[in-house]
């Protein structure tokens, strides 16, 4: 074949872009996640003056304890999962946009 | 490049109990720790199913390359840990249930309108270990 090569996209990073750009099928879920999980902590958070007991040795105390250190932060429990993610997210979406930038010289 | 959303005051915000100096089991105030425990089981199922419906995109993502990515193996364990920990919290959840029942049966002898609310909370354990 004379002149020009011809190349093969890998993948279709356009699709890959529209999932994981900001409003994105994978942005979405990964709010809805996000909204949840506050939601949660606010419910949780909500019960504690309702049923408790005595002091931080009670057994309740320390159920509410545990379920907090479930939902977690950055780096412990659900929310260092979900930015894991993020993180994730953000390099697919990365990579896609190079990837078409590449091919379109 | 950053795109993802990600409410980081949130996730960074210190979650501890708080402290009393007192047992309280209210069901006086409007609502009351029945309903909110019950708001609170709903709402640790949805977060359950927002899990599952990121796992479903993440496989409609994956389905996009056409060759294994290390992406896949990453995601799958984010999902798995993810699921770990939501049962986890959802124990921890029935065992506060648990010592509310525990409670209302040491007061049963001395009244008996907890029969009702006894009754409520095996609901909320009940809902939880058909699931």
């Amino acid at each position: 074949m004379a002149g020009g090569q011809v190349t093969q996209k890998a993948y279709e990073y356009d699709r890959v872009i529209e999932f994981t750009q900001s409003g994105g099928a994978m942005d979405q879920a990964l709010s809805d996640l996000q909204k949840s999980l506050k939601e949660l902590r606010v419910l949780i958070n909500e019960c504690e003056p309702l049923y408790h007991g005595k002091g931080q040795t009670s057994p309740v105390y320390n159920q509410y304890k545990y379920l907090y250190n479930n939902i977690g932060t950055p780096s412990s429990g659900l929310w260092n999962q979900v930015y894991g993610a993020v993180l994730l997210q953000n390099d697919m979406y990365t990579n896609a946009v190079n990837d078409r930038d590449k091919d379109q010289g | 490049m950053e795109v993802a959303y990600f409410d980081e005051s949130e996730a960074k915000m210190e979650k501890t109990p708080q402290t009393f100096n007192n047992f309280i089991y209210d069901n006086q105030t409007d609502g009351g720790c029945l309903n909110k425990l019950d708001e609170t089981a709903k709402k640790i199922n949805a977060v359950r199913g927002n899990i599952d419906a990121l796992h479903a995109r993440y496989r409609e993502l994956m389905a996009i390359y056409d060759k294994f990515t290390r992406y896949d193996e990453t995601m799958e364990k984010i999902i798995r840990t993810m699921t770990t920990q939501i049962e986890a919290a959802e124990k921890h959840f029935n065992n506060i249930v648990s010592t509310a029942q525990q409670a209302i049966n040491e007061h049963m002898t001395t009244d008996t309108t907890l029969m009702s609310d006894l009754e409520q909370l095996n609901s909320l354990l009940s809902a939880g270990s058909a699931e």
